[in-house]
């Protein structure tokens, strides 16, 4: 056990302080960013699991066999049945999706229920128990029914006795178009409702967590029947959702160029470590001790010393993890595993043995003569090397946290790229400029042949400066334009409530109403039901494919009636792709893209749809980008005013209307009692705490990258820091008076930091580009935060220049 | 008329707190130095040498007494002023040549005729090399020259700005016996033919012995 005041020691030094607090920051860095993708990805199966009902659904026209369910043995699962039933009070008739459950459901989650329309909701574990229903409250307005009355479903009278304000497993299919009503599993055989030839899915729901999901995917595959099929909470598309597939991009992104910039300020600092190492090497070789011995000691008992900060480093991303769960404040919390934690804990170590192992192990291989003698090394093609084998640590790293390559697989190839590239590409200014200094006044020139003469420390220390000033200005963009782009897509007065079934006759006065309420209303749009039948006047079945994919969003939209609109502007989270929004003829459409490319549309198809009234044809004048998470009503098709005339609508329409005027709904509904009224609050709010929880995570990372580009600052300062004093001393020897050294020291670090920051800039603007592509689907448009270089570099060039001389003797000093 | 010394010490004497109480490095130091005059300090290590010179050349400032170049003393002025007054006077040859590692071989010559504002300054450096016979690696820096090629390069920066006061502080100390005997010919030669005063401190009595005049520092004191 070493002694620990050795292990004191190095932190005398400023380059070790220096390396610890790189070493701490990408510690703290790459935590960080596993624990928090970890956590979030475990929370998003939950909720994806949430949101369909169970990690593993079985799907069927049949209920799951009792094979089946025996396979299952005692694993949590539910059964329900989902079918549509008439309900008849009075004259009235309304259709609703009824979903019967069993005692199991649901599985995840808590649904919502209140004991009067507009209530407060509570939240309970079970659904309705058998001889009871449960109703949406837009079938109550509709049948002008009251809790606590019986209502008729199929052949059974069943008690009414609570408002089903919202499943957790609804998900986003918030549009479905006829109101819910729960009831009993066992409730169904007495209803006389299901007989053959009854459209009804059965499912048994299962809860497999983590690893055995596949298992039991596995087991079950071999068994299904023709009429069943499997679904899982990986299928599901939610982690695909715009914010979070956003944030992961730019924590991958961002704790890549921490682990970078940690690793460049380790590299500089290192250089400082190991020429403040070299004189006890030289002796301990001259007394005789082993290139081993000298190994031990040396590396030894640094990485002792640092292991402090390494601690400290995952110290605080665990207490960072623990504050946000509690903030997240969900019980069912990710438990990392401990080779999460191991390879937390290497991750930092493989950084120190990439950036600083190498110069400090040459240490052992350079003759005491030369370190003791103070005769000066030549560059060494090795140092080269160093920084060449100083860019594996980062990809290992890399493959250490995401268990391959693939994923960041061009992230890597562009950080390689910018780390060996960008200081060849700095070495052609760097010898213009040597060459162009030959006239410039005295000062100039001695700060630039600083510089420019060695191009070995110059460059590695420009390229990491210009690294460190580009990611700032970059990641404060992005972290900016992120905010702004999830801000933009969920504003605080997103629409809150969507409103289907309203007919033209009720149209202005339902108009009048909102406008009386203060509700904001992005648009109406007329819903015309009808489904596509022919491309370019051929079936569409064999025009658009042979091969049945019930997968495929085309297949998909064939197989049912779509919802068609026509406007006159193009919606705000709608965008032309190709083509162009459709003009005042009757007879264009405009198609969402991602549908077109699956049915194979271009512009000038022409396509028929049929709906109740007959057929309408339209050509497809272009193709738009949906933002299908923007809260607003989407299409996949828009037509030209005009082009529905005669065909029998409603109007589909969206509002906002502050939560502390919800009381005033059952007013609409009276006066407007067919309306569908949909409440989206509770999805809305949910995906306005994501979006918040994902803009502090990334505010904290562009801190991380901020504290990450000031240590290389810091650090290249330090690496420069004792040459630039015996030059000091050496220039005050030959007569220099102190404004001549700060005329030097400044212009040195003008140059230096002025440099760095101009080709900041021009890294900056090449990285717009694909940062926009990668990240927003499009460009990113220049902004002021690229001259934010500016905001670090002026300060420190202020500094320079007020720093006081060094009283030192030049004659100690020019002798260390 | 006698003329004004060049370096003209009195009762010099410097002093440091040490733990066991102060410390006296150098004490009661006379020396008087002529314009072409030669002057050996040699002494064991640790006798204060380099201290002596660190104040001769105003790079230090005594705890008592006053050094005057020129008749122009150290003490009354600050530190940019001793600077330009060294730079005005005197120059300096180090055992470990301390050249500036970014700067040619030219560059380094011309570093002091520049910082004293020196007309001319590239040709009068080129011609300084060629004294040295390093005309043709001007363009060499530092780690490309042997080490008796870099001291004569320091020797020509010293004599580039043609000072009144050469300081050599063991200027062989670093070199080979070739070497250091080709350097040290040079040094006396050029004192001789430019009239420059030497004072020289070394540890070898038979460079010491080229010197006009000759004091041992013995524990903070000058023999003669």
């Amino acid at each position: 056990m070493p002694d620990p005041r050795l292990l004191l020691r190095p932190w005398r030094s400023g380059a070790f302080r220096i390396q610890a607090l790189a070493l701490l920051v990408a510690s703290l860095a790459i935590a960080a960013v596993v624990l928090l993708r970890g956590e979030l990805e475990h929370r998003f199966a939950n909720r994806t699991a949430e949101a369909i009902g169970g990690d593993l659904i079985l799907e069927g026209s049949q209920p799951a066999s009792e094979p089946q369910i025996a396979l299952l043995g005692d694993r949590p699962r539910s059964a329900i049945s989902r079918f549509t039933t008439v309900l008849v009070r009075d004259d009235t008739f309304v259709l609703v999706s009824v979903k019967a459950v069993d005692d199991g459901y649901p599985l995840f989650g808590q649904l919502r229920v209140s004991e009067r329309r507009f209530g407060d909701p509570v939240a309970v574990d079970r659904g309705p128990p058998a001889g009871e229903v449960w109703l949406a409250g837009t079938a109550l307005d509709r049948l002008d029914q009251n809790l606590g009355e019986f209502i008729t479903v199929g052949d059974r009278a069943l008690l009414v006795s609570k408002v089903l304000v919202r499943e957790p497993d609804q998900g986003a299919g918030f549009y479905s178009m006829n109101p819910r009503l729960m009831m009993n599993l066992a409730d169904v055989p007495s209803t006389g409702i299901l007989g053959p030839g009854t459209r009804v899915r059965h499912e048994l729901r299962i809860a497999a967590p983590g690893d055995q999901l596949t298992e039991v995917a596995e087991a079950l595959r071999p068994t299904l029947a023709v009429n069943q099929e499997i679904d899982t909470r990986e299928d599901a598309g939610l982690r695909s959702m715009g914010p979070l597939r956003q944030l992961t991009l730019w924590g991958q992104l961002a704790v890549m160029m921490v682990v970078l910039l940690c690793g460049g300020a380790v590299y500089l600092a290192a250089g400082v470590r190991g020429a403040e190492q070299a004189g006890r090497c030289a002796v301990m070789k001259t007394f005789g001790a082993s290139r081993r011995r000298i190994l031990g000691q040396v590396l030894g008992r640094e990485l002792l010393a640092l292991l402090p900060s390494l601690l400290l480093g995952l110290g605080l991303a665990a207490l960072a993890f623990t504050l946000l769960r509690r903030w997240l404040g969900e019980a069912l919390a990710w438990q990392p595993p401990w080779h999460t934690w191991l390879l937390l804990g290497l991750a930092p170590v493989v950084i120190w043995a990439g950036f600083a192992l190498p110069r400090l192990w040459r240490l052992a291989h350079l003759p005491a003569r030369d370190i003791l003698g103070d005769r000066p090394q030549a560059p060494s093609a090795r140092a080269g090397l160093n920084l060449i084998g100083a860019l594996a640590a980062p990809v290992l790293v890399a493959m250490m946290l995401s268990g391959s390559l693939s994923d960041l697989g061009q992230l890597l190839a562009l950080m390689v790229a910018v780390a060996v590239g960008l200081p060849l590409l700095l070495w052609g200014p760097l010898r213009l400029a040597d060459r162009a200094g030959q006239r410039w006044p005295l000062p100039a020139r001695l700060a630039l042949r600083r510089l420019s003469r060695r191009p070995l420390t110059t460059l590695p220390m420009l390229a990491a400066m210009v690294l460190a000033l580009s990611i700032m200005s970059l990641a404060t963009q992005v972290g900016q334009q992120l905010l702004a782009d999830w801000r933009d897509r969920l504003p605080e007065n997103a629409p809150n409530y969507f409103v289907l079934n309203l007919f033209d006759q009720d149209l202005d006065a339902f108009r009048d109403w909102l406008d009386r309420h203060d509700a904001r209303v992005p648009g109406y749009y007329p819903v015309v039901r009808g489904r596509l039948t022919r491309i370019n006047d051929e079936p569409v079945r064999e025009a658009v494919t042979k091969e049945e994919d019930d997968d495929d969003q085309g297949q998909r939209a064939l197989n049912r009636d779509l919802s068609l609109t026509e406007a006159d502007t193009l919606p705000d989270s709608n965008r032309t792709l190709e083509g162009r929004w459709v003009g005042d003829a009757a007879g264009e459409v405009s198609v969402e893209s991602e549908l077109a490319e699956s049915l194979g549309l271009t512009v000038g198809d022409s396509l028929t749809f049929t709906g109740q009234a007959g057929d309408l044809q339209a050509t497809v004048v272009g193709l738009r980008e949906v933002d299908w998470e923007s809260f607003e009503p989407n299409f996949y098709f828009m037509f030209s005013p005009g082009t529905l005339d005669g065909q029998s609508r409603y109007w589909l329409t969206s509002f906002y209307l502050p939560e502390n005027r919800t009381g005033e709904l059952p007013d609409l509904i009276r006066q407007f009692p067919q309306i569908t009224l949909l409440d989206v609050n509770a999805l809305l709010d949910q995906a306005q705490g994501l979006i918040d929880q994902a803009s502090r995570a990334a505010l904290a990372l562009a801190v991380l990258l901020l504290a990450a580009s000031v240590l290389v600052m810091a650090a290249a300062w330090l690496a420069g820091g004792q040459q630039r004093r015996r030059d000091e001393a050496l220039l005050r020897v030959l007569g220099a008076r102190n404004r001549l050294l700060r005329r030097v020291a400044v212009l040195e670090q003008l140059l230096l930091l002025g440099g760095a920051a101009l080709f900041a800039h021009l890294l900056h603007l090449a990285a717009l580009v694909p940062l926009g592509v990668k990240l927003f689907d499009g460009d990113l448009p220049l902004s002021a935060w690229i001259l934010l270089p500016w905001v670090v570099v002026l300060p420190l060039l202020a500094l320079e220049a007020l720093r006081p001389r060094s009283q030192d003797r030049p004659l100690a000093r020019l002798a260390h | 008329m006698a003329s004004t010394p060049v370096l003209d010490a009195r009762q010099l004497s410097k002093t440091v707190p040490a733990p066991e109480g102060t410390l006296t490095l150098l004490d009661d130091i006379h020396l008087t130095l002529n314009p072409g005059d030669s002057l050996a300090i040699t002494g064991p290590s640790g006798s204060g040498k380099s201290t002596l010179l660190g104040l001769l050349a105003g790079l230090d400032v005594p705890s008592a007494g006053e050094v005057r170049l020129r008749g122009e003393p150290f003490s009354a002025l600050d530190e940019d002023g001793r600077a330009a007054l060294r730079g005005r006077y005197c120059s300096f040859v180090f055992q470990a040549f301390h050249l500036v590692a970014d700067l040619n071989a030219l560059e380094n010559v011309q570093l002091p005729l520049e910082i004293a504002g020196a007309a001319r300054a590239r040709e009068r450096a080129r011609h300084w090399l060629e004294r040295v016979g390093l005309g043709h690696r001007e363009r060499h820096f530092p780690a490309q020259l042997s080490g008796g090629e870099q001291q004569r390069v320091a020797l020509a920066r010293a004599f580039a700005v043609e000072p009144d006061l050469l300081f050599a502080d063991e200027p062989t100390g670093s070199l080979d016996r070739a070497n250091g005997d080709q350097v040290a010919q040079l040094l006396f030669d050029l004192n001789r033919d430019h009239g420059t005063a030497l004072v020289l401190v070394t540890h070898d009595p038979a460079l010491a012995a080229h010197c006009a005049h000759h004091h041992e520092l013995v524990e903070g004191r000058l023999n003669a």
